[in-house]
């Protein structure tokens, strides 16, 4: 089902390459819904709405078109799209110009683009919490 | 707009109205109305209407308010810049940030809240 997906997606949306940068092994498209959890463990890209929880270990890629309210606990975070939730990244989190990010974000190395909006705090390894 | 603290990774002085070096340190208030850039270390609260350069040797622990925030450094404290926030890959910042638009770089270091404009604060 992912297959035949993801090769339509390859025509429909040529810009996953430009987005992606990375081989992604599933993608969700816009017209799909999704309620619930979701796991995985290469890479995901999500163009579609999402809401409930998302736990991986590899590379999540928020296109776009997205609409995620999640709970999302993942190795790397690419987000293009709309986030509502608490963001866990073991290793990096990329905002990307056209990311809204409502919710905290929790990880070891963070990117922000000029354009992206990020409502929420950011807690980092390092030098014991001094934030407030 | 920003410029000058856009490139600043080779840290351009050349615009720089007021600088202030590394061997001076500064307990009080700091306000400039142009570009200031702050190498030393500052306890207190730094009030800026333009471009504020927070350089790769500087401490400060201060309130900060302003249009521009360029940071090399290190800031304790919270910002408010009403026109963007730029941390830098060797930029340390504790404490909250509010500005409409921000850029955060790679090695950065960063605990706080953020808040922007644009939709309801649906924040945190």
């Amino acid at each position: 089902m992912t297959n035949n997906k993801e090769e339509k997606m390859a025509t429909i949306v040529p810009i996953n390459k430009e987005i992606t940068e990375e081989k992604v092994t599933t993608v969700i498209a816009e017209d799909l819904h999704i309620k619930g959890s979701l796991r995985f463990e290469s890479s995901l890209l999500i163009m579609g709405s999402l809401e409930g929880e998302i736990t991986s270990e590899g590379l999540l890629v928020v296109g776009p078109t997205a609409k995620i309210n999640a709970t999302i606990v993942t190795k790397r975070l690419i987000s293009h799209g709309e986030i509502q939730g608490d963001v866990t990244a073991s290793e990096q989190v990329v905002l990307k110009k056209t990311a809204t990010q409502m919710g905290n974000i929790t990880t070891q190395n963070i990117i922000v683009e000029s354009g992206s909006l990020l409502n929420g705090s950011i807690t980092m390894k390092g030098t014991e919490g001094a934030s407030k | 707009m920003t410029d000058i603290g856009l490139s600043a990774s080779n840290i351009d002085e050349t615009n720089v109205v007021t600088t202030l070096a590394d061997d001076l340190h500064i307990a009080g208030t700091i306000s400039s109305k142009s570009s200031l850039m702050i190498k030393c270390s500052l306890d207190g609260e730094i009030v800026s209407e333009g471009l504020l350069i927070i350089g790769p040797t500087a401490k400060v622990k201060a309130k900060v308010t302003t249009k521009n925030l360029v940071s090399h450094g290190e800031i304790i404290g919270d910002v408010t810049a009403s026109e963007q926030v730029v941390l830098k890959g060797t930029a340390v910042q504790m404490g909250n940030i509010t500005t409409p638009d921000i850029i955060v770089e790679s090695g950065s270091l960063f605990n706080g809240s953020i808040t922007m404009k644009g939709k309801e604060s649906a924040s945190g």
